[in-house]
């Protein structure tokens, strides 16, 4: 109860009218730089630094928060209207976010987007608030070993989304996999794939990938088609708010979204996107099954509400849960968080063990400001909701040269540098080729998301073990994560028997030819 | 009814649009031309934001700003390549007297293992700003108390001890190799564990993955006090650093100093009037008080080198990092 009490004066220093025009630019600033891919909330909050060393603390860290929550649900906007994702940790809401904006119902996946983001920052703030310490040491149980396994349990995971022919599916993991080896390995330091090129050395940014692949990738197959191709602007938009079935269907997807924010944020290094992937996974999964016992349609891959709803309400915990390190150990987990410490430290705080104890009140003040946050970030980007699916509403090749221009734009942002163009352009160019056989480009992008941080994880951990596999399996956390992983293989592959078994019967009554 | 419903978020809207419209001005606002304070200043950051050169460089346009010496100054992010790409940049912008772009120590060594086609050669040396000394670093509970328990310990198992540090060939793996020649450990055989950062480092050490942990102080600085779940055990400074308690790699008896230090450099083809303006710039903004605060924000010491000085330092220290990256075999 003592923490609730902390919390409470928190806010009561917090909720000051100066504070809350502070969070409100923040947000919309967030939701700004979130829109524009390319242009992350770390981006946005290191040019707002400068700004803040006049600023008093309660004030900057309100900002800040503001924009962080806030980049996090722009990017989701661009995800379910464009299929662009404007950050890695929105990948996962395009899939069925934007099949829902083909199917007329932008208004609703943006709307179930926010409120997931709100229910989510307020559950995973709170969390933070009240389980802070057991978290961290939750997450320093993290070793190579351990991550390595998390991945492995990712891939498996996210396996759902692959859906049609496996071996489509597989191709294009690879694809991914292959386009993740490029540039500098980290573990050795040798070049790989580099061509002879600096600007490669750092392999291939997830912004050009998502960008070429999703977005202009779409654009060249769109016009590829000519004609034939499905007419935005022919599509209604109908009701723009969610009804009660939406949010039937949603809630649940939020709280376990939620969970699996919470449950991963914490763990440095796994960033945002793991527990979107998971999220979606598992919603995927829930759908299919319970289509299965009650009959109903599993509306996953025609765009399926749940399929938004959890990813964005994971990637908002998870941006709270980044807190848990962040204020226990000094420890940032996201580029933004780096920049949110290096503004702690011209405060005179000291992120670590001590923190709580040296500067309560600053502490409480920083996580009250997370609520104000998602206060704001509902109240400023619901509204908005009809209003930027009425995007969709403009001709085709308007909405598609606006796609390229800010496509282009975004790519030319990270490091003006006209080589990415290039490599943009290739990649753009995969993507109709991967559309044009049918391959589908989620996999891909799973692909190079998380193939790097297997490789590095796995090679970490035998060379911290000298070469013995042992380490691979040595923690409970390993082992418990396997094991999930023999779950989440075994079951689909037996229940595909069961359903064979049963079908049998009724082949005896085909006519035989 | 229905048009007030749509009024409300076209204005906020255009609000938004109005605000981002406003910030892009501030930053792209060109005024060329007039002299001196209003002129623009290209600070060229070699790192993403967050990293260390972005910081040096955000620190300078605010001071600059501050002190009111420059209101026109421009950070520009070009990270990649361990800074090279950085270094290209400036290389490419031959003659042009108005561009800082933030080098040191990591620079130095990433032209050396990336096999990059511009050295620092291809630049003109402004001046060196600020330094930060490395540290390393154990757990808490970690067996070694001192760097001779520690040479003990890594000359028995060096191919197996895991130690952690920044990314390879960086400056964390430079002073890593740089101690375990000083215990006489072939530097090449080390079981160095390269990470994409201070924070993971001190995961590594924190959740038992590696031994012993070698980066810059500020890194870990909030994890070796009192009681931190981290120990330092030695600090690469020539002397006892002021409020830090942990001896230096010299007092231990083992010869080497080492700083990760922080510089500005200008493209190539300026006249000798053109760097001695920058150079002036840079000279002065050191010696304000918002520069005071920097440092001590950061936990940067104050090693300021004018042109002549820090051009004969930079020598030496390309020539001591081929060394060192020749031994290590990259």
């Amino acid at each position: 109860m003592d923490t609730l009490y902390q919390l409470m004066d928190g806010l009561a220093a917090a909720l000051t009218p100066e504070n809350l025009l502070w969070a409100f630019l923040g947000v919309l600033l967030g939701t700004a730089v979130g829109v524009l891919p390319g242009m992350g909330s770390a981006m946005a909050v290191a040019l707002l630094l400068p700004v803040t060393f006049r600023m008093d603390p309660t004030g900057a860290f309100i900002l800040f928060a503001g924009v962080y929550y806030g980049g996090m649900f722009g990017g989701a906007t661009t995800s379910i209207l464009l299929n662009t994702p404007g950050q890695a940790s929105s990948i996962a809401t395009t899939y069925e976010g934007h099949k829902m904006a083909l199917a007329g119902r932008a208004a609703q996946a943006l709307g179930t987007a926010v409120i997931g983001s709100f229910v989510a920052s307020i559950i995973g703030t709170l969390i933070v608030a009240l389980f802070a310490p057991v978290m961290v040491s939750f997450a320093l149980n993290f070793g190579p070993g351990e991550y390595f396994a998390l991945t492995v349990f990712s891939f498996v995971a996210v396996a759902a989304v692959v859906s049609g022919s496996v071996l489509r599916g597989l191709t294009s993991l690879l694809i991914g996999l292959a386009i993740g080896l490029i540039g500098i390995d980290a573990q050795s330091g040798t070049a790989r794939f580099d061509f002879g090129s600096a600007t490669l050395l750092d392999g291939v940014d997830i912004v050009i990938v998502t960008v070429g692949l999703l977005a202009l990738g779409e654009v060249l197959y769109v016009a590829a088609r000519g004609k034939s191709a499905a007419d935005f602007s022919a599509i209604r938009t109908g009701r723009p708010w969610l009804s009660r079935g939406d949010f039937k269907r949603s809630w649940k997807p939020w709280l376990r979204g939620t969970a699996l924010g919470s449950a991963f944020g914490p763990i440095p290094g796994s960033g945002a996107e793991i527990p979107t992937f998971l999220s979606l996974g598992a919603e995927r999964r829930l759908a299919a099954r319970r289509a299965a016992r009650t009959g109903e349609e599993n509306q996953f891959g025609k765009g399926a509400i749940e399929g938004v709803a959890g990813p964005e309400a994971a990637n908002n915990s998870s941006a709270a849960g980044t807190m848990v390190p962040l204020l226990g150990l000094g420890l940032p987990t996201s580029a933004t968080a780096a920049i949110m410490l290096a503004a702690f430290q011209q405060y005179g705080l000291q992120p670590g063990p001590v923190l709580f104890e040296r500067n309560a009140d600053l502490v409480w003040t920083l996580l009250a400001s997370l609520l104000i946050g998602s206060v704001l970030l509902l109240v400023i980007n619901l509204p908005f909701a009809p209003l930027w699916a009425k995007l969709l509403k403009l001709p085709k090749p308007y909405l598609y040269a606006g796609i390229t221009l800010f496509s282009v734009l975004a790519v030319y942002a990270i490091n003006t540098s006209v080589l990415h163009l290039v490599v943009l352009i290739v990649i753009a160019v995969l993507g109709l080729g991967m559309r044009s056989f049918g391959l589908p480009v989620a996999p891909a992008l799973i692909g190079v998301v998380l193939g790097p941080i297997a490789e590095n994880e796995f090679r970490r951990a035998l060379a911290a073990s000298s070469g013995d596999p042992a380490i691979l399996f040595e923690s409970g956390i390993s082992l418990g994560l396997y094991g999930l992983v023999l779950v989440a293989a075994v079951v689909p592959v037996l229940t595909h028997l069961r359903r064979r078994r049963k079908a049998r019967p009724g082949a005896e009554h085909e006519p035989v030819a | 009814m229905r048009d007030r419903g749509v009024l409300l978020p076209v204005l906020g809207g255009a609000c938004a649009l109005l605000l981002v419209g406003t910030a892009l001005f501030d930053v792209r606002q060109s005024a060329a031309s007039g002299s001196d304070e209003q002129e623009k200043l290209l600070m060229i950051a070699p790192a993403a934001p967050g990293g260390g050169w972005d910081a040096q460089a955000r620190e300078m346009q605010n001071g600059l700003r501050e002190e009111e010496m420059r209101y026109n100054v421009e950070v520009r992010n070009a990270d990649g390549a361990g800074g090279t790409i950085g270094l290209s940049q400036t290389a490419n912008r031959e003659g042009q007297d108005n561009v800082l772009t933030m080098t040191g120590l990591g620079m130095v060594g990433a032209v050396e293992t990336t096999g990059s086609p511009y050295t620092m050669e291809d630049s003109t040396p402004v001046a060196q700003v600020a330094s930060e000394y490395l540290a390393v670093v154990v757990p808490e509970d970690s067996p070694h108390e001192s760097l001779d328990d520690l040479a003990e310990d890594w000359r028995e198992r060096s191919d197996t001890l895991p130690v952690a540090g920044g990314s390879m060939g960086g400056v964390d793996q430079i002073f890593a190799a740089r101690v375990a020649q000083a215990m006489d450990i072939e530097p090449g055989g080390i079981n160095y564990l390269p990470y994409a950062g201070g924070g993971e480092v001190l995961t590594s050490l924190l959740s038992d993955t590696s031994e012993v942990g070698f980066g810059t102080l500020g890194d870990f600085a909030d994890q070796i006090e009192d009681d931190g779940p981290l120990r330092a055990i030695a600090i690469s400074s020539p002397e006892r650093l002021e409020g830090v308690d942990v001896p230096t790699i010299q007092e231990e008896g083992y010869d080497l100093e080492m700083s990760n230090w922080r510089g500005v450099i200008a493209p190539p083809g300026l006249t000798e009037e053109e760097t001695a303006r920058l150079e002036d710039l840079v000279a002065e903004l050191v010696t304000t008080d918002t520069w005071a605060d920097t440092l001590e924000r950061n936990r940067w010491t104050d090693t300021y080198q004018g042109r002549e000085e820090f051009e004969e330092f930079l020598d030496e220290e390309i020539e001591m990092t081929q060394e060192t990256v020749e031994e290590l075999g990259l």
